[in-house]
Order: structure tokens, then C-alpha cells, then sequence
């Protein structure tokens, strides 16, 4: 929910029963007013019928009162009392005598004496007049009410917006922001509102700081792997003189084969981090369309001794001849890593089989008979200490780099990775005849 | 075959002045750009190993200088950058050849000898060894006059091994020739020992005497 329509809400809300409480209250007390009105009036009636008692005769005045009056003055004699009661007021409904409606009427009923003799004197005033007035009183203030309220909200909602819009362009350029474009977003500092020009200033000095140490991680790994490139050089070339050695024995030669692996290994691990950061870092950014089945093929020869070597038997099925975009250099990383994790982690005697389709590539191989956990492709999680635990971590990030979808999946005895990606154009038509000698089970 | 060792870092300069003395190369040293520049100037050689990271200027420079020079040498670029990019600069700058660190001795002395075999124009093209004659131009490979036939990689590997005549290379320096580029690809030693065990055989089988002998099992030597 947005923040404006949370807060309006809130307020409509709020509105909302205030309006409803508020009405009523609003409308009996307009309306006890108009009763007290009225039976004031009738209180001034009656002190005027007690100032013509004094002056005429009752029956004279009941004629008279009779013309006057009409309807609203009944005269009732009665006999004569043991106390005189006090005032009564009432509401009541009487039929009106024009249209025989029920019509409130606001009633004073007193006992008045002329003489000895006395009367129940009743007063009364309609109030048909008043309620219609009520109504339109309490309807207009409802109503002046209720667009009152729509304006303040419409000009809050209004107002808002444009208070808000530094915050939603600086939300806007978060949203743009990508660490890989090496430079970080401007926030504007220049803003009326205080709390806004703070949050930019914050906004920036985080950006710089983020963008800054991911530089330096970068820089930091370029530099480690040139720099340790050299050392391990030397050290590489005192092992190679130290073995031209005569007096070298089978001991020494054992110490410095070891010493020899681990700078290799040394170098292959800062290859591959520097390797892995730069796709990171988005430097290979110059794509084409790659041939994966040329790919492939390329890779094949190179390999073949290798998986005889290994006495691994081989198949490779194609089924069409996909292109994808990407960078040719990564193409050949990824073919070469998933190709070589297939031969090392293979068994002796095992079986590799690779199957190309119009978006899919699928490299297999027979291995442990258990399946790798999620972490595979995280980095140094080689499960048999060959290689440097970098290769499947590249290829993931290659895959993530050229919007490939990798997945790992085991099938007892296969370990199979697939790649599903966005072929450029499918080769279909060539397929059938081209597939026939391709489709042979290869060594 | 002289060549001129342009390395800033001296125990490398010296690992190689010593291992390639010992390979039959008369060895001159330069530790800095301007040292470089004035011993090319002053004396000719065969090839040049160039750091292109040196502290006092870029060796892009000095490879372009002899470049423009004319200069006959032939040039290696060893660098820390091994990036492909990297690769690529060396080359269209015009170096002969480009090695990453760290590379082997036996590499380099390999590449250079490839670089000033390429140079000698005219020159004998035929390397002898024992009972061995390799015929550089058509790739072929003689012992007593007989023609052994070896494959793309066993040749190389042959080349390899004369190129380190009676030293002792180490299974790395040979695995990682074998496998070039790829040479990330594997700590395994298969695929070297099929191919060895393969030109042993075709060399013994044409009579040659077995001059590829295993050190303690962590390298091998070509004796002739």
C-alpha cells in the first residue's frame, strides 16, 4: 500500500464516524432548541390567554379564541381540582385537517380558573414547519461537511505528492542503480524539505562508499593475482633448477614435487578469482553469436585424448545447431568447465554423454552414486579435492552473466548439468541429415 | 644464440640467465628499460625475453622502439597479465610470442627457441639428436633413416623434449604444454604419461635407443 493512500485512509476513515456521531447528536440538539423555542412560545401564548381571563369572560373568550386560534386552543371545563397541577408539555400526532396526514404537534396542557370555574386549557403548535427545517439544516451542514472533507483530502493528497517527489525520485534512482556501472547515482542535495536533502546526503555518501570498496575489491583482486604472478614464478623456476641438481635423491625430488603442485595450484586459484571477478565486474561485455555445437567440437579435440586417457567412453547427441549471444571467450570457459568437471569427476570406465537441442544443453557423467548438495556451485566445494573448487562457481556466473539457466539435477548413475538458454535463431531445416553423422556415439 | 633477459625482478632474472645458460643460449641481462634499450642498441641478439611491466617504463614501448627499428630480434613477452586481452595487445604490438607467469623454464626455453628457429630464414632446418632427425618444414621425424610416424601432440612433445636436451623437466612443465590454453583444465598426469609412453614406443620400435628417462617420477630427461 502507498503512504499516501495509507494515510487518506486512515483519514476517510476517521472522517467517516466523526460524520456519523455527529449528525445525529448535531440533529437532536437543533431539535431540543426548536422545542425550547416553541414552548416558549407557548408559554407567551398562555400568559396572553391569562391577561384576556382577566379581562373578558371565559365563554367570550372561547368564541373569540375559537376564531382566533382555531384548532390550537382546546378549552375543556373541569371540575374543580384539590391543587391545581403544574404545566405539561407534549409532543403528539394529530391528523391534519387538510390532508388527514399524522402531523407532530408540541402541546402545553394547563388547568386555568375564571372564578370558581375551571378549564383544562390545552395550547398547541404545529411542528410540521420546524421538522422540514431541521432536516435542511442538518442536510446542508452534512453536506458543506462532506465537501469540506474532500477538498482537505485532495488537497492534502495533492500536496503530499509533491512533497514526497524528492523521496520518490530518489526511490526511482535506487532502482537504477547497478554497481557495475562503476559510477554512482547522483542524489539531489537542493531540496526545500530537511528531511529529504538528509536522506540524499546519506543516499550519496553510501552509493560512493558501496561503489568505492566494489572498485577496490575488484582492483584488490587484479592486483593479488598479477602481483603473486611473478613470486610464484620464481619459486616455480628455483624448483625446476633445484631438479637439474646431481645430487638431488628421491626424498628431495618427493619435497619438491609437492612444492611445485601447490604453486601451481596457487596460480590456477588466483586465475580463476581474477576469472570470476572480472565477469562480475561485467567485463566481457563484447557479445556474438556463439556456434555451441563448433564450440563444443572445438573442445571435443582437444579433450578426446584426455577421455581415452581416462578409459571414458563418450556421447554426444545433437539434435540442432543453436546459436547463443554471448562473449565468445566466456562460450569457451563454460564448455571447458563443464566438459573438464565431467572427466574429473568421472570413474574409471564412466561415461559422458552431451546432448545439444535447439535451447538446451546437457552435459552428463557417470560419478559417485550421490547426489551433490545445493552448495555445488558455490565456490571451493569440490568434493574430491581436484581442481581448485572455482570451475563450477565460474560457470554459474557465466551462465548468470549471459542469462543462461543452469541446473543440477542427479539421476542414479548421471550427474547431469543443463543449460537452458534463448537461441538466437534455431537451425532447424539442416537438421535431419546434419544430425546422422553428429549423432554417432563418439569414443 | 644469444638472447638479451629484460627482468626487473632478479631472482627471476637470474633463475633464467642460469637455466637457459645451461640449455646452450648465451645469456645477456637488462634490468631496466633504459639498461635494455642501451644493450640493443650496442649489441645484436637472436631474441629478446621481454618483462613488459617494468618499473621505469612500459616494455610495450621498447617492443615498439625495436619495432620501428627494425631490430631483427626476435621477441618473447613474459607478463603478470595473462588475460586473454592482455595476450592479444603483446601480440599485435609485435612480439613473437607471449608467455604468462608463471611460466617453466622449460617453456621458455622451448619458445625461444621456437621464436629464433622461425628467424633463421634459410637456415638448417633439420634438428638432430642421437639417433633422432626432425625435419622442422614438413614435421617429420627420422631415426636411422627411417620415417616415425607421430601424432600432432607426440611431436610437440618431441620438439618439448629437445628443446631441454639432457634436463631434467618436471611432469608439470610437460602436462601443462600438452595442454596449451588449458592449461587450468587438470593436476592429472594421464593423459601426459599415455602420450609419452606412445612416442617411447614408436621411437624404440624404429630402433632409436630410449632416451626418455623418467626422474623419480616427478619429471623426465632427454638424453642424447
Amino acid at each position: 500500500m502507498r503512504l499516501l493512500t495509507r494515510s487518506t485512509r486512515i483519514y476517510i476513515i476517521y472522517a467517516s464516524i466523526m460524520m456519523l456521531i455527529a449528525i445525529p447528536i448535531f440533529y437532536v440538539l437543533i431539535h431540543e432548541m426548536f422545542i425550547q423555542d416553541v414552548d416558549e412560545l407557548l408559554m407567551h401564548n398562555k400568559s396572553l390567554l391569562l391577561k384576556q381571563i382577566q379581562q373578558h369572560h371565559f365563554d367570550e373568550l372561547r368564541s373569540i379564541s375559537k376564531a382566533n386560534w382555531q384548532t390550537n386552543l382546546v378549552v375543556q371545563p373541569i371540575p374543580k381540582p384539590l391543587e391545581i397541577p403544574k404545566d405539561r408539555w407534549l409532543t403528539v400526532y394529530d391528523s391534519n385537517p387538510i390532508n388527514q396526514e399524522q402531523v407532530p404537534y408540541r402541546v402545553l396542557s394547563t388547568i386555568l380558573a375564571d372564578g370558581d370555574r375551571y378549564y383544562r386549557v390545552q395550547i398547541r403548535m404545529s411542528l410540521i414547519d420546524s421538522e422540514d427545517l431541521i432536516r435542511s439544516i442538518v442536510l446542508t451542514i452534512g453536506m458543506l461537511w462532506a465537501l469540506l472533507l474532500l477538498g482537505w483530502i485532495g488537497l492534502s493528497r495533492f500536496q503530499s505528492k509533491k512533497l514526497w517527489q524528492p523521496f520518490y525520485d530518489a526511490l526511482h534512482q535506487l532502482k537504477q542503480f547497478q554497481l557495475n556501472q562503476h559510477t554512482a547515482p547522483q542524489f539531489a542535495t537542493q531540496l526545500n524539505i530537511l528531511e529529504f536533502q538528509e536522506l540524499n546526503q546519506v543516499l550519496n555518501l553510501l552509493t560512493h562508499h558501496i561503489v568505492s570498496t566494489y572498485q577496490r575489491e575488484k582492483e584488490f583482486t587484479e592486483n593479488m593475482a598479477h602481483e603473486m604472478q611473478t613470486p610464484l614464478t620464481v619459486m616455480q623456476s628455483q624448483i625446476e633448477l633445484l631438479l637439474q641438481d646431481t645430487y638431488l635423491n628421491q626424498t628431495h625430488a618427493q619435497h619438491l614435487q609437492f612444492l611445485h603442485q601447490a604453486v601451481r595450484r596457487l596460480s590456477r586459484i588466483s586465475r580463476s578469482l581474477l576469472l570470476l571477478t572480472r565477469i562480475e565486474h561485467h567485463q566481457f561485455e563484447e557479445l556474438s553469436d556463439v556456434d555451441l555445437h563448433e564450440e563444443i567440437r572445438k573442445n571435443l579435440l582437444l579433450m578426446e585424448p584426455l577421455i581415452e586417457a581416462r578409459g571414458l567412453t563418450l556421447l554426444y547427441q545433437v539434435n540442432a545447431y543453436p546459436r547463443v549471444r554471448m562473449h565468445p571467450f566466456l562460450a569457451e570457459v563454460l564448455i571447458s568447465n563443464l566438459m573438464s568437471n565431467a572427466v574429473r569427476h568421472n570413474i574409471d570406465g564412466g561415461q559422458i554423454s552431451l546432448e545439444l537441442t535447439a535451447d538446451r544443453l546437457c552435459v552428463a557423467n557417470t560419478g559417485v552414486s550421490q547426489p551433490l548438495d545445493d552448495r555445488v556451485f558455490d565456490r571451493y566445494r569440490a568434493g574430491t579435492g581436484q581442481g581448485n573448487g572455482l570451475g563450477l562457481a565460474i560457470v554459474r556466473e557465466i551462465c548468470r552473466t549471459a542469462n543462461l539457466h543452469l541446473h543440477y539435477q542427479f539421476q542414479d548413475p548421471w550427474h547431469k548439468f543443463q543449460i537452458h538458454f534463448q537461441p538466437v535463431e534455431a537451425v532447424t531445416q539442416d537438421v535431419m541429415q546434419a544430425s546422422i553423422p553428429n549423432a554417432q556415439p563418439k569414443v | 644464440m644469444k638472447i638479451l633477459i629484460v627482468e626487473d625482478e632478479i631472482a627471476l632474472q637470474q633463475s633464467m640467465l642460469q637455466y637457459l645458460s645451461a640449455a646452450g643460449f648465451h645469456c645477456d641481462h637488462a634490468t631496466h628499460f633504459r639498461e635494455a634499450l642501451q644493450k640493443l642498441d650496442e649489441k645484436d641478439y637472436d631474441a629478446v625475453v621481454l618483462d613488459i611491466m617494468l618499473p621505469d617504463g612500459d616494455g610495450l614501448l621498447l617492443l615498439k622502439i625495436l619495432k620501428e627499428d627494425k631490430k631483427q630480434e626476435g621477441v618473447l613477452v613474459v607478463s603478470a597479465r595473462g588475460e586473454v586481452d592482455d595476450r592479444i595487445r603483446g601480440l599485435k604490438a609485435g612480439a613473437d610470442d607471449y608467455l604468462a607467469k608463471p611460466f617453466h623454464m622449460a617453456e621458455l626455453a622451448a619458445r625461444l627457441q621456437a621464436i629464433i628457429r622461425r628467424r633463421q630464414f634459410g637456415g638448417m632446418q633439420v634438428l638432430e639428436a642421437g639417433d633422432i632427425k626432425v625435419d622442422l618444414d614438413s614435421r617429420e621425424v627420422w631415426v636411422h633413416g627411417r620415417i616415425v610416424n607421430l601424432t600432432r601432440k607426440e611431436y610437440d612433445l618431441l620438439l618439448f623434449f629437445l628443446a631441454n636436451k639432457n634436463r631434467v623437466i618436471s611432469r608439470e612443465a610437460l602436462a601443462e604444454h600438452l595442454c596449451e590454453a588449458h592449461q587450468d583444465w587438470f593436476d592429472d598426469y594421464d593423459l601426459l604419461y599415455a602420450h609419452i609412453k606412445n612416442l617411447k614406443k614408436k621411437l624404440a620400435e624404429q630402433g632409436c635407443m630410449d632416451c626418455i628417462k623418467s626422474v623419480y617420477g616427478i619429471g623426465y630427461k632427454f638424453i642424447c
